[in-house]
């Protein structure tokens, strides 16, 4: 756990993810330069080992090089990954997207594939394994026990449309039984 | 930075301090702020400290909001993630149906913290949220709750609008 602070506002910045060991790794590349758009004085003020090996480790300058660099690193991110001042549907990143299809029905998605490019793309990928699964999902909601996946021949969704889409065995109409999660069959 | 007073005795009630993006502090209950699994692990890697958590990715207003909802749920078991039978959308309970009666751009900011702070149930029911707001409507709809742009050139319009028609007409 490395702590970061910005100088001379207050705030400060965490990296979580990097283990502390990878930081006395050599493996880091040699710094780059401060950037030049980056406006904020970035000082490493504080390093700390984790509480489990029982002593806290100086900070040393080997540790604040690197350190910094993977300051500049989680600066530049930052600053690029400030939120739009609004957020939006469009601006959410796909992968909340797959878990909202999650919660649809299969006629849901069909029509969601419909609104617009960015829709169509998630949803229309043959080869986007995570749409693969989105519609796979759907399908498995339907047909729970139907655990095997669609045939070589077809994608997800197509295999789904011909599961779902077919002739009325009354009136010869092509008609789709449409499938609601509370009602099965709608 | 750990020049803060040492009054760890009393360690059952500790709270933590997290900072929003504009600078607000905010101090919580630490059983509250771990629901995040983010900051647990951050905690569980820093050990006792006194200095605030800088969520620079969180605004105050929706802190705000993941604190309350936080400290509604303190009690309750989070169900760990892959529990298929907790996938249906209509099981909403009245306190988080009314939890997420808020602004679009409010609730899609929930949904990034909760993703960001890594808080399951959060993301779950907001996404939920969400899936019900698209539940049923056609996609002229869809466009118009959410305010999206028909971005289709015509031509790709008339061959998208001809691929299983079936499921519009409800």
């Amino acid at each position: 756990m490395i702590y970061f602070k910005r100088e001379p506002s207050v705030k400060t910045l965490v990296i979580s993810s990097a283990p502390l060991h990878s930081l006395s790794s050599p493996a880091y590349s040699p710094p780059s330069p401060p950037r030049n758009s980056f406006h904020i004085n970035i000082n490493v003020v504080d390093i700390k080992s984790t509480i489990s090996n029982g002593k806290q480790q100086q900070t040393s300058s080997e540790e604040q090089h690197t350190g910094l660099l993977l300051l500049n690193e989680i600066a530049t991110t930052f600053v690029n990954n400030k939120p739009d001042p609004i957020a939006t549907i469009i601006t959410l990143p796909p992968e909340i997207f797959i878990i909202i299809c999650s919660n649809l029905a299969a006629g849901d998605l069909f029509r969601l594939s419909k609104v617009c490019r960015l829709f169509n793309s998630y949803l229309c990928t043959t080869e986007s394994t995570s749409t693969q699964q989105i519609w796979r999902a759907a399908r498995l909601q339907i047909w729970s026990w139907a655990e095997h996946p669609a045939p070589d021949i077809v994608d997800e969704k197509s295999f789904l449309e011909m599961l779902l889409e077919r002739r009325c065995e009354w009136c010869g109409e092509l008609h789709a039984y449409q499938y609601d999660r509370r009602k099965k069959l709608l | 930075m750990a020049t803060g007073s040492t009054s760890t005795n009393i360690s059952e009630l500790k709270k933590i301090k997290l900072t929003s993006s504009e600078g607000t502090e905010f101090v919580v209950d630490k059983d509250v702020g771990e629901k995040s699994i983010l900051l647990k692990n951050m905690l569980e890697d820093v050990g006792e400290n006194d200095m605030a958590i800088p969520l620079p990715n969180v605004t105050g207003p929706i802190l705000t909001k993941v604190i309350e909802y936080c400290t509604h749920h303190r009690d309750d078991f989070f169900i760990s993630q892959d529990d298929d039978n907790k996938k249906t959308s209509d099981d909403i309970d009245e306190w988080d149906s009314e939890f997420c009666k808020v602004d679009q751009g409010t609730l899609f900011e929930l949904i990034l913290a909760a993703n960001y702070l890594d808080i399951k149930p959060l993301l779950d029911l907001t996404c939920k949220t969400v899936a019900n707001m698209i539940k049923g409507k056609s996609p002229e709809e869809i466009r118009k709750t959410f305010n999206i742009a028909n971005d289709f050139t015509p031509e790709e319009e008339i061959q998208v609008k001809r691929e299983n028609e079936w499921c519009e007409e409800r």
